[in-house]
């Protein structure tokens, strides 16, 4: 069957929705309904229509289509095709735009049966570079004759519903493509394996298992089953205080087999987190054990500690010879020097330049800049401060198949608070900006 | 210059339904579109809230998600008990003025949403119109869009 491939520069912006729009009927399209109406046309080429005067693409918002007509299944070569239309969508970084694919499957070899998607909705990029799909999924089940294997397929995607609104985040369009693939698999044979590998087919569980590392899994419907905790303040008048909880969740792992094939496995996870604040430290720590078919697979334990400090507190501790902020930047530079493979190569010199940029801070002559300075501006009067710190993250892990790992991870924190107090007041303002410094593993 | 189009504004705030009644949002955020000349053109939410408070807003319709603008829910329906993320934009009407308090800062945007009274329309969960509806599954979200979504 021929495929209908189309890419249009649709310069739509992105209106509030008016009050009484119109349902969207492509939205609604459930299982039942079919695709009939969605029959390709007759091929033509790959299409990149500019709405505008000026550079192509270069403004507005993309729209593309692609009827990819019959495909083997929703395996590895859709996943490419549909990703590589996602990344035209969303070429650059800070980009949006709109995606609707078209696909049929046969489900018997004869072709009799098929299963039609939809996959309808928005492809965006973010500043970091990782690709967002907001997709409304819809299709149907269509057949030449009322065979018993038509009744059967409804029946697993009645079952199942995998029809609705689905979101992934990857490196790429096609990562998020292969999630999303796999997430329609994984409830539709839980309805029924046979439909299931029709529609997906073998090499769907491949394209999988070849893009997983032998350490790689993908755990779903990991769902909370009991929360407690709880916490406050220890001793108000020095505004110490600690919190504590746990929780428990369930759910299923798929990873690859020693053999290679597709593995399920049940999982339930404990999560304990505890900690305490003492301005301007806060020490946080966590543990969670992960249990594999009822046997202990895996736990991380991680303690992080944070210190934020006000200009006039880091001065006076840079008096008192008590810099923490230098006592971390020393331990990052000593572990940065121990290690090779840092994440940032430029950590040693990131590092150094961050502490010559606190102390020429902490000698008053600190700037705010940018947005900051306007935001600051705009509430002045409820103004409490700029806070500055370093976020220092110890993360033990261990597996039952490599043994124990620990990471380190060292952030910078700045911080804006406007009001006077972030707990007890309403009318403030936290903004937060993070920037890694390095991340190794030992 | 680039313009911030996602900035984090609070962990937790009130929004107020159109009898006063107030709900807990948690980890609100907001996406923001600005023109090629930084004018800002439209505003979205993104936000947490627990089971319960879902409960009250799927009971009372809040921010417009009246059941016939609902589309099909992935899996048949929303997990009970988990939290739900609501992703929502702001009445187009609100966005003029934001556009001009804010005068092009996405902190000072944000600043005016941390701040907003119980009487600001900013706070009102009438002011917002829900375009996705979703948890958490594995590595995905899934639940359902609205007719509100731009797609």
């Amino acid at each position: 069957m021929p495929a209908r491939t189309q890419l249009k520069n649709a310069d739509t912006g992105s209106p509030a929705p008016a009050a009484g729009a119109a349902m969207d009927a492509g939205s609604s399209m459930s299982f039942a309904d079919g695709l009939a109406a969605n029959s390709p046309a007759p091929a033509s080429p790959l299409q990149l229509k500019d709405s505008g005067d000026k550079a192509p693409a270069a403004k507005g918002k993309t729209e593309a289509k692609d009827d990819l007509g019959e495909v083997d299944g929703l395996g590895k070569k859709f996943q490419k095709r549909a990703g590589s239309l996602a990344e035209k969508c969303a070429p650059e970084n800070g980009r949006t735009g709109r995606m609707t694919v078209f696909v049929n499957v046969p489900v018997a070899a004869g072709g009799m049966v098929k299963v039609s998607f939809k996959f309808m909705g928005q492809v965006s990029r973010g500043d970091d570079g990782h690709v967002t799909m907001k997709l409304q999924v819809g299709g149907g089940v269509t057949a030449g004759k009322k065979i018993d294997l038509y009744f059967a397929t409804v029946d697993a995607f009645a079952a199942a519903q995998v029809f609705g609104y689905v979101e992934a985040k990857g490196e790429s369009g096609e990562e998020c493509m292969r999630l999303i693939a796999l997430g329609l698999h994984n409830r539709l044979s839980k309805a029924s394996k046979r439909i299931a590998n029709a529609v997906f087919g073998p090499e769907t569980i491949q394209a999988a298992l070849d893009e997983m590392d032998e350490d790689d899994y993908v755990e779903t419907g990991l769902g909370l089953e009991a929360v407690v905790g709880g916490g406050g303040e220890i001793a108000p008048d020095i505004g110490a205080g600690g919190w504590m909880g746990g929780s428990k969740q369930k759910g299923e792992r798929l990873s690859k087999g020693e053999g290679g094939e597709l593995k399920s496995d049940k999982m339930d996870a404990l999560s304990l987190s505890l900690g305490t604040w003492l301005p301007p430290f806060r020490l946080m720590g966590g543990l969670t054990l992960k249990r594999k078919n009822g046997v202990l697979d895996s736990g991380d334990g991680s303690v992080t500690g944070v210190a934020m400090m006000s200009i006039g507190d880091i001065e006076g501790r840079l008096l008192g010879g008590t810099f923490l902020l230098d006592a971390l930047a020393g331990l990052a530079k000593d572990i940065g020097k121990a290690r090779k493979g840092l994440k940032d190569k430029e950590a040693l010199k990131v590092t150094d330049e961050m502490v010559d940029e606190v102390l020429t801070k902490s000698s008053g002559k600190f700037a705010i800049h940018g947005g900051s300075h306007l935001a600051i501006k705009a509430l002045s009067e409820s103004y409490t401060g700029l806070l500055i710190g370093m976020s220092l993250s110890l993360t033990l892990g261990w597996t039952k198949a490599n043994g124990f790992k620990l990471t380190v991870k060292l952030e910078k924190q700045d911080r804006i608070d406007i009001g006077e107090s972030f707990r007890d007041d309403l009318l403030n303002v936290r903004l937060e900006n993070l920037q890694s410094i390095f991340e190794t593993e030992l | 210059m680039t313009l911030l189009r996602s900035v984090r504004v609070v962990p937790a705030r009130e929004l107020y339904d159109i009898d006063g009644d107030a709900i807990t949002i948690r980890d609100l955020r907001l996406e923001l579109d600005w023109s090629d000349d930084g004018l800002l053109t439209g505003v979205a939410g993104v936000w947490v809230v627990d089971w319960d408070v879902w409960q009250r807003i799927d009971a009372g319709r809040l921010f417009h998600l009246e059941p016939n603008l609902r589309g099909e829910c992935f899996g048949g329906g929303l997990t009970v008990g988990l939290e739900v993320e609501i992703e929502a934009k702001l009445d187009a009407d609100l966005v003029p003025d934001l556009a001009e308090r804010g005068g092009g800062d996405p902190f000072v945007v944000g600043a005016l949403f941390r701040g907003a009274t119980s009487e600001s329309p900013l706070a009102q969960t009438e002011s917002w119109f829900a375009m996705f509806v979703k948890q958490a599954e594995g590595p995905l979200k899934v639940g359902f869009k609205t007719s509100w979504a731009p797609f």
